[in-house]
């Protein structure tokens, strides 16, 4: 078993980490907060060592849940307020909103934006992605299926994408 | 492979590569772990403390239980220090000196942008451990509590963050009080009132809603029912409520987060609720007159624009002179501050006396060290708030639309002393 100092392995994949959990969320912000929240996760369980075989799994797959987490969380935060509401504003930035892929992307589930993430940015294959999911390869392929059905019939993607 | 995938496996490089570099502080991981016999005795200590605390906690209930409901009474704390105390003092003149570098150092070393924009602490807690500031990315806003070791913790996103913004933010114990106020980004000047007051549960980031006033313009073009704004101290959210924005007196509500009550406590005035050295206020700036003293040292006496960070105290005497006194002396040291018409204590943080002039340049403030009266300029770094041994403030970044800030956290307890 490998064991590697949890400052080395936050230089050697904290970009990679970043780059992850910014994909699967689509915020940058909320991205940073997960990967530090990861990252002491961590050291609060192993401590200044990392007695893992593979570390960068681990890590990504405690982003994929913490995610799923905050998520939930995040739907019950706020009591409702006999206030007028402006209109609603998106929180991503610019850049991200010129972009209907990345924006159609945003729009899917949770579960199918990690798996999609996983299949086509890091390439992973389906044993791997179930193994990060904690699920089945059914599973993943049928989230898969899914979820490219679900961009195939976006509206927004002018004329469709086969 | 379809053309979808094709466009999703180019669009994700793509977006992948917009991120180039992490913010130190995501990676900041601490550097030292408590060791098992370490946690063990923390366990016990914790223990032993809650023990203690319920103990204290039985007594006090037992204590108060013939007294009137607390939620409907002014939580006033009768102060223990007299209002003129005679002090024998030591008086002490300042001399200039050079601010040393490791205190440069420290300043630069404890600026940060928390991967923001800009971020503005609002308020600290009374140890001094925990700081709570918005953060501004450009596009969301946020509200974060940074604890000792600089993590940050987003405890609320602030919705429609194009036109809110939260303005004032206190913190004690599990909980934050929120004013959240319309400040739209184009806006050239706003009402600085809070629209909600919004108290956060740290524990699982629940938000209640205390008080809410819309911004409801009247026929001669006034707002009708103001917040000025809240502050939450010792287990109590204060806050005014005006008529409308010009009147000049105001009810003050108090939320007992024990009771969960809400109670009309005092009419006061035309000032928000704040805390200051000696309890919370909410009379005008210049009289200063405490509502809800806190209990004072018998050396300290309850004079206007008294400052403490809980471990030290420092009074204006007179137009030139400072008092600054801590635990452990006997007497409180005066000290007198030469070439400067009108001395303006702003804080206090352990030995050190932070404070202003009409000769203090914009952007600098005057530190005193109250042991040696060597008194040096801190550039560049506005302090705006001070616990426990720290001082928070920002520095001007210019780097977010002309007026980005950063925060800057200095701990005095790491600092060497001045010396002329």
């Amino acid at each position: 078993m490998r064991r590697e100092p949890l400052p080395q392995f936050a230089a050697r994949c904290g970009l990679e980490l970043l780059r992850f959990a910014y994909l699967v969320y689509g915020d940058r912000q909320r991205a940073e907060d997960l990967v530090q929240e990861v990252l002491l996760a961590m050291y609060r369980r192993f401590g200044e060592t990392l007695p893992l075989d593979n570390p960068h799994g681990y890590a990504r797959r405690a982003i994929v849940h913490a995610n799923v987490s905050r998520s939930r969380r995040a739907s019950s935060r706020e009591l409702p307020v006999a206030l007028v509401p402006d209109l609603a504003a998106a929180e991503a930035d610019d850049v991200a909103e010129r972009d209907e892929l990345w924006r159609a992307l945003r729009r899917l589930p949770q579960r199918q934006r990690a798996v999609l993430v996983m299949r086509f940015y890091l390439d992973a294959s389906d044993e791997e992605i179930a193994h990060t999911l904690g699920c089945r390869r059914g599973t993943v392929r049928s989230v898969a299926s899914r979820a490219l059905a679900a961009m195939r019939t976006d509206p927004s993607l002018e004329g469709g994408v086969r | 492979m379809s053309e979808l995938e094709d466009r999703l496996r180019t669009m994700l490089r793509e977006r992948a590569g917009d991120v180039t570099e992490v913010p130190a502080h995501v990676l900041a991981v601490p550097s030292a772990r408590p060791s098992g016999i370490r946690r063990t005795a923390w366990l016990v200590a914790a223990a032993v403390a809650v023990v203690l605390a319920l103990a204290a906690a039985v007594v006090a209930v037992s204590g108060n239980r013939h007294r009137s409901a607390p939620a409907t009474r002014p939580p006033t704390v009768h102060p223990s220090s007299p209002a003129h105390p005679t002090p024998t003092t030591v008086t002490t003149v300042a001399c200039a000196a050079a601010l040393p570098a490791k205190w440069r150092t420290a300043v630069q070393s404890g600026t940060s942008r928390f991967g923001a924009e800009s971020v503005m602490p609002l308020g600290i807690s009374e140890d001094g451990h925990q700081v709570i500031a918005t953060r501004d990315f450009g596009a969301a806003r946020d509200v974060v509590v940074i604890d000792a070791s600089g993590h940050a913790r987003r405890i609320y996103s602030v919705p429609q963050p194009d036109t809110y913004q939260v303005i004032h933010a206190s913190i004690d114990g599990n909980y934050a009080a929120l004013d959240l106020s319309r400040y739209p980004r184009s806006a050239a000047s706003i009402i600085p009132s809070a629209q909600k007051v919004l108290l956060v549960d740290l524990r699982d980031l629940k938000v209640t809603v205390l008080a809410a006033a819309p911004i409801v313009i009247n026929r001669s073009g006034e707002q009708r029912r103001t917040i000025d704004g809240s502050v939450l101290w010792r287990g109590t959210v204060y806050w005014d409520v005006r008529a409308h924005y010009t009147a000049q007196v105001a009810d003050i509500d108090a939320y007992s987060i024990a009771t969960g009550h809400t109670s009309l406590i005092a009419h006061g005035g035309p000032f928000f609720p704040r805390v200051v050295g000696g309890g919370v206020t909410w009379s005008s700036y210049d009289a200063n007159t405490v509502s809800v003293w806190r209990t004072l040292p018998p050396q300290v006496p309850r004079a206007p624009g008294l400052q403490s960070d809980g471990t030290s105290y420092a009074w204006p005497i007179g137009r030139d002179r400072i008092a600054w006194w801590a635990p452990g002396r006997r007497n409180p040291v005066v000290l007198r501050i030469p070439d400067v018409p009108e001395v303006q204590l702003e804080w206090v943080a352990g030995p050190y006396v932070f404070f202003g002039s009409d000769r203090v340049p914009v952007q600098a403030t005057r530190v005193i060290d109250a042991r040696s009266g060597a008194t040096a300029l801190l550039r560049g770094s506005t302090p705006l708030m001070a616990a426990g041994g720290s001082v928070v403030g920002y520095v001007f970044t210019g780097s977010f639309k002309e007026s980005g800030t950063a925060l800057v956290r200095l701990d005095t307890s790491q600092l060497p002393g001045l010396h002329c």
